[in-house]
């Protein structure tokens, strides 16, 4: 392996020329075992499944499975401190508010300079103890980066949907904010986004402004950057940063 | 393997819902991916697998593209859940390991014991690189992704992935227990071109190299 050129025609199928290593990259090219491919029928019967309830709810304009998932994520994203509260009032600082109302608007999230600040309603919410404060919608309290453990509750509990319904405004006009409509690609975008906070919530080492200037930003970190960014994708200079990388906080 | 064109209706008919379209992506994909998890997730990996496919079933309308594309979209959804599942893995250690096969082990399981034993060592060889060095040569080796595709799935720099591919691939040459295997196992070279050729001809896709 003298060089990458080399690395990359070995890496593509070329032989290296040492036994050892050539040995290890036909076995693991091998071709499907019996195990790796048993139950295809069954497994393809649910993947249909699952596409055609995604088609499903999609045309009926209903929540999908993973939106309703999504929505405690969603909660947890916005929300320990009290951000939650403050972006569903248009209180976060402009550019967040911007992107929080493209994410969620959804959910009741108003966009920037919305007029009518929402009574809040008292939602359940995951993170309860944290109070929501003022200060919450202008620093990002070190609490945000706590949130305990989501992922139980995602993965299971139908429950962990606290619809936000009570929002008096169900259809917030998007007339205000030049974002993408609040359509159903909106919805998909929340719950792709969301998912990943899920992760980063489960216990990635990601402080609480890091998680602030996503929201804000809709990226900084990579493959956040392509996923929230939805299609049309950003420029893949903006996405350079390698992993966080948070030294020692490794468990 | 299927072909392109395969692929691609194939693609077209799972996004309608088809069963059948996702019987040919599974099929050809599945394998890969599972490999891929297994160093990625771990014990997890299975679990990770389901949550992938499932995950591109719910998502298929947002994609689009060709046969390349998909590999490479599934692979980042692969990394994702990969690395949710391993954590998730960590925090219930302490619970039994996932159940052991229903009894249905039969006359298949002595066989796929034997299929199955080079790669099982394989990837775990693999596994014992550095994370970026593993991953990297499991998206270019197995996933078949190019450079391009193998940085988006990571988000790093084609520079990057091409150093930690080439770091991973000299360390896996260097390592002792590598060059014994090899040694141990030797076989007929015929048999060994034919396994080859079956393997490019399934796993490996016509990776399209940058230059």
């Amino acid at each position: 392996m003298r060089g990458s050129d080399e690395a990359d025609r070995v890496a593509a199928g070329g032989r290296s020329g040492d036994p050892g290593l050539d040995h290890l990259l036909d076995a693991v090219r091998a071709p499907a075992t019996t195990a790796e491919t048993r139950g295809e029928r069954g497994v393809a019967a649910a993947l249909a499944v699952e596409r055609r309830r995604a088609m499903a709810g999609r045309r009926r304009a209903a929540r999908p499975r993973a939106v309703i998932v999504g929505v405690a994520a969603a909660v947890l994203v916005l929300g320990a401190g009290g951000a939650a509260v403050a972006a569903r009032t248009g209180n976060l600082p402009g550019g967040v508010q911007r992107q929080a109302h493209r994410l969620f608007s959804g959910w009741g999230v108003p966009p920037v300079e919305a007029p009518t600040p929402v009574p809040v309603a008292s939602g359940p919410r995951p993170t309860a103890s944290v109070s929501p404060s003022p200060a919450a919608s202008e620093s990002p309290s070190p609490a945000a980066s706590v949130s305990p453990s989501p992922p139980a509750s995602v993965s299971s509990s139908p429950a962990a949907s606290p619809s936000p319904s009570p929002s008096p405004s169900p259809s917030p006009s998007p007339s205000v904010a030049a974002s993408p409509s609040p359509s159903v690609a909106a919805a998909d975008r929340v719950a792709w986004c969301t998912a990943w906070k899920v992760d980063a919530a489960g216990g990635h080492p990601m402080n609480g402004r890091d998680r602030r200037d996503l929201i804000a930003a809709a990226g900084g970190k990579e493959n956040v950057t392509d996923y929230c960014a939805g299609v049309p994708e950003p420029s893949p200079s903006a996405t350079a940063k390698t992993k966080p990388s948070h030294p020692g906080k490794d468990k | 393997m299927p072909t392109d064109e395969e692929l691609a209706g194939a693609l077209i008919a799972a996004r309608a819902g088809d069963e059948r379209g996702f019987a040919v992506l599974w099929r050809a994909l599945n394998p890969a991916v599972l490999r891929y998890l297994r160093v990625v997730a771990g014990d997890a990996a299975e679990d990770a697998a389901s949550e992938t496919w499932l995950q591109a079933a719910r998502d298929l309308d947002r994609f689009s593209g060709g046969p390349d594309a998909f590999r490479a979209w599934l692979f980042r959804i692969a990394r994702h859940r990969g690395i949710d599942e391993r954590r998730r893995a960590g925090r219930r250690r302490e619970e039994p390991a996932a159940a052991v096969d229903d009894g249905s082990q039969s006359r298949d399981a002595a066989t796929e014991m034997i299929e199955g034993v080079e790669i099982d060592w394989a990837l775990e060889r693999i596994a014992a690189l550095p994370g970026d060095q593993a991953e990297a040569v499991m998206l270019r080796v197995v996933a078949g992704l190019d450079v391009a595709g193998t940085a988006r799935v990571l988000g790093k720099r084609r520079g990057a992935v091409r150093i930690a591919t080439m770091r991973g691939l000299r360390r896996l040459a260097d390592d002792p227990q590598v060059r014994d295997r090899a040694a141990g196992t030797e076989r007929p070279g015929a048999a060994d071109s034919s396994v080859r050729d079956r393997a490019a001809g399934t796993l490996r896709p016509s990776a399209a190299e940058e230059v």
